[in-house]
């Protein structure tokens, strides 16, 4: 057997190619590449926020300033936003794990009647268009008077949270041994107290990790609250959409970098919980 | 006091009866071994003991009250499962303790009880650690201690030993053995093994396709066992099919042109088909022909090491096993076979052992 | 003692209220009574809203009367007809690159090693952390006329307003959308690609494939329902997603999503908007049945 064909499967978009240096230099520009498109364009938006003085085509600034930093947090507009941001998003999550979390519950371990068409229903909103959602949505709380409400911008957050957290959560329960919880049973434990004492705690991770992802939906969600939201409750991301409109670049990168913080944060905690399934489960941004 | 019966207890999952139609009553104090092949429905009785399933039809009574109803909760049943299911997030001392702290049990009073049971299953010590911080058999005592610490009236174990290896099973079998004698707690005891159930139980209820087979203590069902499926699956036997005939006194089974005398058959006529079993052990060997002696063809002698099994055809009967002593050689004689202590079933035939 | 009786037919006892049954459905519906009013209620709703008819007389009241003629309208109307082509268009676009980038990065990190795939399974998730509106100025910044590549094509000597439009262009909104949907893509096609066993592949190689044939006879047809469910999961997103066409997309043709919501605030037409709505659930249907089936199998089991 030829060399090549036992280095194989090696190297990923050259199973053609024989040669392993020649494999080996192609993946590594690809790799190179792959990070110049995802890296770059993030690195400019900080430059940008750092750039007392930018004239093109510079590469870099020719200046170099915090005063945009201070800027944002001076204006009352961005400010408000993010209080709203903050006191919406969890919310959100709050009221999503109440509801979420018992249904994840019952579809992982009770005999639920009409389990199967109850799990259709519950995959529907993923299937349809998001916009076509919120925009159905806002005709609806047109009618209801929840359009521009608080809770109006808090139930349409909930869409996507709801169902990517109840998916998690049936998984998490699923995963836990369902003998733990019939020996506390046994013990005494009512079912209310059994859940509390044995699965609570040992699903607390997935759900944490559910929760979090529910939190940085709602905090990141910017075209439903656009639609429903305007033009009282402008949250973070919403605001976005006027900043870059307005042209007051540094502005805008600063608030950039200041809304992807909590989520690059996350990333760094959560790397290792980024299991295939909570993101398969339903990813609200695809 | 403690006894437990179950009445005409049934369950079906679907169209299957995963238990059929189960009488079965355990005074106070007893050790029974529920007994059975794969799939057979001990877990299925077992679980109904506890309260996880609710029966199709029946009853459960513990001590006379009816407890069908009745949540696990609020039965005074103690269950030690196959994977012991302690709960991974609470130290050995928490696992123990979390039915005593449910029942409101004094604090200073709960530590003593909990080491006090510890002492019970030789675990001395080991309150702070988490489960997975010991071995098998450490974990296995302490599901033990954590049934046990309540004083249930009744002990239920489904498979206990069956995660652990093969010396520390013995170990494990003669110490739960003890302590079920020490604390006097009527037990029942799931297993497929027959060896468990023999030398632990005093009673055995053999069980088969959801319905029990035969119960009795182990001399019952090893030497009078009451189907054909019973024969089979306790130790081993020699099978044979036949036609029984009443003849002087004697009962005989009719296999082709030979005849076998079995034990009496009760309720069967002359005629029925049977199946006839006899044990390896009782097979008599001779190596003069005699009256009612077979001769066997290619005679084989298989080592067990404590003893030989000695393997042969018979034309008409078939394969025949017959134990015997290490000292037994084969040469140029001819090997025959007395088939003493026959017994003979009369089963339909979807009865027949599988 | 022998009990040979066969089994007896069933004869269960009259079922109670069943307890865990009831429990089971309570728990459910505290969700489900929301899905109701805030997704199903809204769909119908969308759907006999598209079908309502709105004249106007002639001393200016309305009269409402159910018919086609939103429909009719959103298919005889140019621009409206165009936006449909241009979303799905630029959604199989998208799609399709996607894929293609995915399924390589997901082949070297399942069966490649060394310092470069280490480096790439920690870069690769980082648009997954970022939301869409940052992403989408970001590309603007980068990629502007003026921007951050023109510039950089500048100073290597590239002549001035030789860089192509891709902002406000249609490439601005298939980049964008390449760039946020990577990642999970990505992550999709590695678990798909993880059940895919070593000795599989091994025992192919064993009896001579190459490397070609591995991947074309094994890899390819296992991985490919998985595939499929992001397929259409990230269809879904793209057709029925607004803030990057809205940010980078050119004003004429429109994305289904953008123009929905200009005729919903800005020209308050929510019966021109809802029959938009409608026409993207049609043309995601079978992306939206084939994503329910796959995923519903998965669920029951
Ligand atoms: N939840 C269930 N749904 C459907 N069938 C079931 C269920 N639980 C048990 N059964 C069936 O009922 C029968 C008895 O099962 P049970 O678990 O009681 O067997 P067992 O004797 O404990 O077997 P094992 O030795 O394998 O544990 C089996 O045929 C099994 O397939
Ligand atoms: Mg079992």
């Amino acid at each position: 057997m030829a060399a090549g064909a036992r280095a194989l499967p090696g190297v990923s978009l050259t199973w053609a190619i024989d040669d392993p240096r020649m494999r080996r230099l192609i993946l590594r520009l690809f790799v190179a590449g792959l990070a110049v498109f995802i890296g770059i364009p993030l690195l400019t938006l900080v430059l940008w926020s750092f750039a007392g003085e930018w004239f093109w085509p510079n590469v870099i600034p020719t200046q170099w300033t915090i005063r945009w930093y201070e800027q944002v947090f001076e204006n009352p507009r961005v400010v408000n936003a993010m209080v709203l941001s903050f006191t919406i998003a969890p919310v959100v999550t709050v009221l999503t794990a109440l509801i979420a979390i018992p249904a994840g519950y019952a579809f992982a371990r009770l005999n639920v009647p009409f389990r199967r068409v109850l799990l259709l229903l519950f995959l529907i909103p993923n299937a349809f268009p998001r916009i076509g959602l919120y925009v159905s949505l806002a005709v609806l709380y047109y009618q209801i008077n929840l359009i521009d409400t608080y809770w109006g911008v808090v139930f349409l957050h909930m869409i996507g949270t709801l169902v990517y957290m109840t998916w998690i959560t049936t998984a998490t329960f699923r995963s836990i041994d369902p003998h733990l919880e019939e020996a506390a049973r046994d013990a005494g434990a009512s079912p209310l107290r059994a859940f509390w004492s044995v699965v609570f705690p040992l699903a607390l991770p997935g759900i944490i990790v559910a929760s979090l992802f529910s939190f940085l939906a709602s905090l990141d969600e910017a075209q439903g609250t656009l639609i429903v939201g305007t033009p009282h409750f402008i949250t973070m991301p919403v605001l976005m959409y006027t900043l870059i409109s307005s042209f007051e670049r540094p502005v805008a990168a600063v608030f950039s970098v200041l809304l992807s913080l909590p989520s690059l944060v996350l990333l760094v905690a959560a790397q290792r919980y980024l299991r295939s399934e909570y993101v398969a489960a339903g990813l609200g941004r695809v | 006091m403690a006894e437990v019966e179950l009445r005409g207890v049934s369950k079906y999952y679907k169209e299957v009866a995963a238990v059929s139609d189960v009488s079965l009553r355990i005074p106070d104090r007893e050790f029974v071994a529920l007994l059975g092949p794969s799939g057979c429905g001990k877990t299925t009785t077992l679980r109904m003991l506890a309260g996880f399933i609710r029966p199709d039809t029946g009853q459960i009574l513990i001590d006379g009250k009816d407890v069908t109803d009745l949540p696990p909760e609020r039965r005074p049943t103690a269950m030690v499962f196959q994977s012991y299911a302690l709960w991974p997030h609470m130290t050995v001392g928490e696992n123990i303790s979390f039915g005593l702290k449910l029942r409101k049990v004094p604090a200073a009073q709960i530590a003593e009880r909990a080491r006090a049971m510890l002492d019970v299953v030789r675990l001395p010590g080991v309150e702070h650690r988490f489960p997975s911080q010991l071995s098998g058999g450490q974990q296995q005592r302490v599901a033990l201690a954590r049934a046990l610490v309540l004083g249930p009236k009744i002990l239920l174990l489904d498979e206990p030993l069956s995660n652990l290896d093969a010396k520390l099973r013995v170990r494990m079998r003669d110490e739960i053995r003890r302590i079920q004698q020490e604390l006097q707690i009527t037990t029942v005891y799931v297993t497929h093994d027959q060896e468990e159930a023999l030398t632990m139980a005093d009673r055995i209820a053999v069980m088969n396709r959801g319905v029990i087979q035969q119960l009795g203590d182990a001399n019952d069902i090893y030497d009078r066992p009451a189907t054909s499926f019973v024969a089979d699956f306790i130790g081993q036997s020699n099978f044979f099919r036949g036609t029984l005939r009443r003849a002087n006194g004697v009962t005989w089974a009719h296999i082709g042109d030979e005849r076998v005398a079995v034990e009496p058959v009760d309720g069967a006529p002359d005629g029925a088909h049977v199946t006839v079993s006899t044990r390896p052990e009782v097979v008599e060997v001779v190596r003069a022909p005699e009256p009612g002696a077979f001769a066997l063809d290619d005679p084989r002698l298989v080592n067990f090491g404590a003893y030989q099994r000695l393997a042969g055809r018979h034309p008409t009967l078939g394969p025949i096993e017959a134990r015997v002593p290490k000292s037994f050689r084969l040469d140029a004689r001819p090997v025959y076979v007395k088939l003493t202590r026959a017994r003979a079933f009369a089963e339909p035939e979807a009865e027949m052992r599988d | 003692m022998a009990s040979t009786t066969f089994a007896a037919p069933p004869r269960p006892r009259p079922r109670r209220l069943d307890r865990s049954r009831l429990a089971g459905l309570a728990l459910v519906a505290p969700s489900l009574l929301y899905l109701t009013v805030f997704v199903f209620i809204p769909v119908v709703k969308a759907i006999t809203t598209s079908f309502t008819v709105r004249d106007r007389d002639n001393a200016g009241n309305y009269s409402y009367r159910v018919g086609t003629d939103n429909y009719r309208a959103i298919f005889e109307t140019e621009t409206l007809r165009d936006n449909v082509i241009f979303t799905v268009l630029i959604a199989v676009i998208s799609v399709a690159i996607v894929f293609a980038l995915a399924y390589s990065i997901a082949l070297a990190l399942r069966f490649g090693k060394g310092p470069a795939v280490r480096f790439l399974s920690r870069i690769y998730v980082i648009p997954l952390f970022i939301p869409s509106v940052i992403a989408s100025y970001a590309m603007i910044t980068f990629l502007a006329n003026h921007g951050f590549v023109d510039g950089l094509l500048q100073r290597v000597g590239f002549p001035d307003e030789s860089f192509p439009r891709i902002v406000f262009d249609w490439k601005g909104i298939v980049i964008t959308q390449v760039w946020l949907s990577l990642p999970f893509m990505t992550v999709l096609l590695s678990s798909v690609l993880l059940e895919i066993s070593d000795t599989l592949v091994e025992s192919a190689r064993d009896v001579g494939a190459s490397s070609w044939q591995i991947f074309r006879h094994i890899v390819l047809p296992l991985s490919a329902p998985g595939a499929l469910i992001g397929i259409t999961f990230m269809f879904l997103g793209v057709v029925g997603g607004f803030t990057v066409p809205y940010l980078l997309g050119p004003n004429a043709p429109q994305m289904l999503g953008v123009s929905m919501v200009y005729y919903m605030t800005n020209y308050f037409e929510p019966y021109v908007a809802s029959t938009q709505a409608v026409v993207i659930f049609l043309l995601s249907l079978v992306a939206a049945i084939y994503y329910v089936r796959q995923q519903f199998k998965r669920e029951v089991r």
